[in-house]
């Protein structure tokens, strides 16, 4: 894809300004090659998620766990939809008022409607990020250390070691992880741990293989064995000569990973085998919204645009990361 | 090439063997079986009735013991009955097989259909307008979940639209291949496609690039051969192998996925066999589905491997 990016940049640039002018204005041909020469999108949509992770609980306008059954499945007011069904209902009013009279703001409230039980909808995909974020920051970063050792392990020593742990990769990637998530949910019950355990358990296989190929032809260079003959111990050989060569790979793989992993998550909870309710995770809010999509789409449409949009942003980010670093991986996937 | 593919062969049983064990294990971790007959608010077993069913169900003997003992009946093709319903496993999961294949099968049609031209198109017209959007399709596609996109196609074309059903798949009985049959297949078929099209996509898309790329191209070019015949016989030709031999993983995917798809369509396949007796810890009818789609699993990468090799002259194992 080299010698793509490398034309989509002249012909950007000729679009935008002549090359010798490098001055950067906010034309609209800059803006375009802008954004299409660097990931400002999915990068913006990154920060959103961040932003609304961290800070939930300040910026979600309602409490995502408080029912109120007079609102069940009561349409968003966003643009000011459904003006009519919120002014004929005599408690909306009422309670309206209350809430004004002790200095809240309903207007923020049922922006993107209620669920079957009076839920704030948009509190709740609020909440559903910092979710997201947590159990997929968690799940990345362990199966990346544990991937990435047996991976390192398996290349480095070889033989029995790396039979074994080979082995343990084909056992690993014949079982249907869906089935196995399920019933491990029913034997330890559904929480946040146990998604991340199986979560992690989903992460570690991708980088066995990349990694182990790596390792064996690294290990065999000059500078591997001068290390060895200088005496350099094998813990110091795998994390000052191995590793800062293998780690492009790593951040590749693991770039294109994070996608799946929400992916993965969403579907978990889709099943019920992922978080418990009333915890509001993007899939459960799916999950719980099923059986009214025709009545009320809102409770689906808008959680899955949220996991929808993030997936993409990482997947963008994964393969412009791949590009930059590595395009011998173009084929992994 | 024979020396791995022996090897291959039986690491395949090996992972066969280790993923039933896995579950197997696991499901009788998950509970007493025995609760599905006596359900708490149920009628109850005596305490004779509970000894003779732990007897016949082997729960008495060690965990080891049960799942050879189940090998050794598996070799003779007895896979045992479902625990509620008394039914031959063999016969259960023969009737959900059908269903779960042939959407598979639709799926993968549809997900070749749609992504294998697009990936050529946006290939050889690439930087246009086509190859933006082939390239925006591709990153879309595996971005969306399939159980939301699925929940989506009932929303607009089942409950807005009412042109296509969803919930069976149509009679059995009658001749398979008419309107009535196949519109049930359209809406479950194009969710799954819709992923796999995207990698059949991406995967077209830079094997022709490098293809069109390459010495023998461009001396066909230079001999003055027709545009359309270099795309589809010299570049097309050996563009094919890497979306060829990831086919049958795709496929495997397909089938191995369809938990959650068909639990979204409420289509009577495997996967929502299975999830059906994760609920009821039906253990033998788990183990069972466990063991087709790792069974699959490693059939399939097998092929894939005599494929390679078959397609690819260059490779040798």
């Amino acid at each position: 894809m080299a010698s793509e990016t490398r034309t989509e940049e002249t012909t950007a640039l000729q679009g935008a300004a002549a090359p010798t002018q490098r001055v950067f204005r906010l034309s609209p041909g800059y803006i375009w090659y802008a954004l299409r020469r660097w990931p400002i999108i999915p990068a913006l949509i990154m920060v959103v998620l961040v932003v609304t992770g961290v800070f939930a609980d300040q910026l979600a306008p309602y409490d995502e766990i408080e029912q109120d059954i007079r609102f069940r499945n009561a349409p968003p007011r966003i643009f000011g939809w459904n003006s009519e069904y919120w002014e004929n209902q005599d408690y909306s009013q009422a309670m309206f008022r209350a809430e004004e009279s002790v200095g809240k703001n309903p207007s923020n409230r049922f922006i993107l409607g209620a669920d079957h039980v009076g839920r704030d909808v948009l509190s709740r995909i609020i909440h559903g990020a910092r979710i997201s974020l947590v159990v997929t920051s968690v799940a990345l970063f362990s199966g990346l250390i544990l991937g990435v050792t047996i991976g390192v392990i398996s290349g480095y020593y070889g033989g029995v070691v790396d039979e074994i742990l080979m082995r343990m990769v084909d056992v690993w990637y014949a079982i249907p992880f869906l089935l196995l998530a399920m019933v491990a949910v029913i034997i330890f019950e559904a929480s946040l741990n146990l998604i991340i355990v199986l979560l992690i358990l989903l992460a570690w296989s991708g980088y066995v293989r990349n990694l182990r190929g790596e390792v064996l032809s690294l290990k065999e260079r000059d500078f591997v064995a001068s290390a060895r003959v200088t005496g350099a111990s094998t813990f110091r050989i795998i994390f000052k000569h191995l590793l800062p060569g293998l780690i492009n790979t790593i951040f590749v793989i693991a770039s294109l990973r994070v996608g799946q992993l929400i992916l993965a998550e969403a579907s978990l909870s889709f099943l019920g085998a992922g978080i418990p309710g009333p915890t509001p995770a993007w899939g459960v809010l799916i999950a719980e919204g099923r059986e009214y999509v025709e009545s009320a789409w809102w409770q689906t449409v808008f959680p899955g645009t949220a996991i929808f949009l993030v997936v993409l942003a990482f997947n963008f980010l994964g393969d412009w990361v791949r590009d930059r670093l590595d395009p011998r991986l173009r084929q992994l996937d | 090439m024979r020396k791995f593919l022996i090897r291959r062969f039986f690491a395949g049983i090996l992972s066969i063997l280790a993923a039933t064990a896995i579950v197997f294990g696991l499901s009788r971790a998950a509970g007493d079986p025995l609760l599905l007959y006596a359900k708490p608010g149920g009628y109850g077993v005596t305490p004779e009735q509970e000894q003779a069913l732990k007897e016949k169900l082997r729960l008495d003997r060690p965990l080891v013991v049960q799942y050879l003992l189940w090998l050794t009946d598996l070799a003779r093709g007895d896979f045992g009955k479902t625990l509620l319903a008394e039914q031959l496993v063999t016969r259960v999961i023969g009737e959900k097989m059908g269903a779960t294949v042939q959407l598979g099968i639709a799926s993968w049609l549809l997900a070749t259909v749609m992504g294998v031209p697009l990936g050529v198109l946006s290939a050889v017209l690439r930087g246009s307008v086509w190859d933006y959007l082939g390239r925006g399709y591709a990153l879309i596609g595996q971005s969306l979940p399939t159980f939301w996109l699925g929940l989506m196609l009932i929303l607009i074309f089942n409950k807005q639209l009412d042109w296509l059903p969803f919930g069976t798949r149509g009679s059995t009985e009658s001749f398979f291949f008419t309107w009535d049959n196949l519109r049930y297949f359209i809406l479950p078929s194009f969710a799954v496609a819709w992923g796999a099209a995207a990698v059949y996509l991406r995967l077209t898309r830079s094997a022709m690039l490098e293809v069109l790329d390459s010495e023998f191209v461009k001396l066909a070019r230079s001999k003055g051969v027709g545009q359309t015949k270099i795309i589809w016989k010299h570049a097309f030709r050996n563009a094919l192998i890497p979306p060829l031999t990831v086919s049958t993983l795709i496929m495997a995917g397909l089938i191995t996925g369809s938990v959650v798809v068909e639990t979204v369509f409420s289509w009577p396949g495997l996967g929502r066999l299975a999830v059906q007796a994760v609920q009821d810890n039906d253990f033998p009818i788990l183990t069972a589905t466990v063991l087709f789609f790792a069974t699959v699993f490693v059939l399939v990468n097998l092929l894939t491997d005599i494929l390679y090799a078959l397609i690819d002259p260059r490779i040798r194992y």
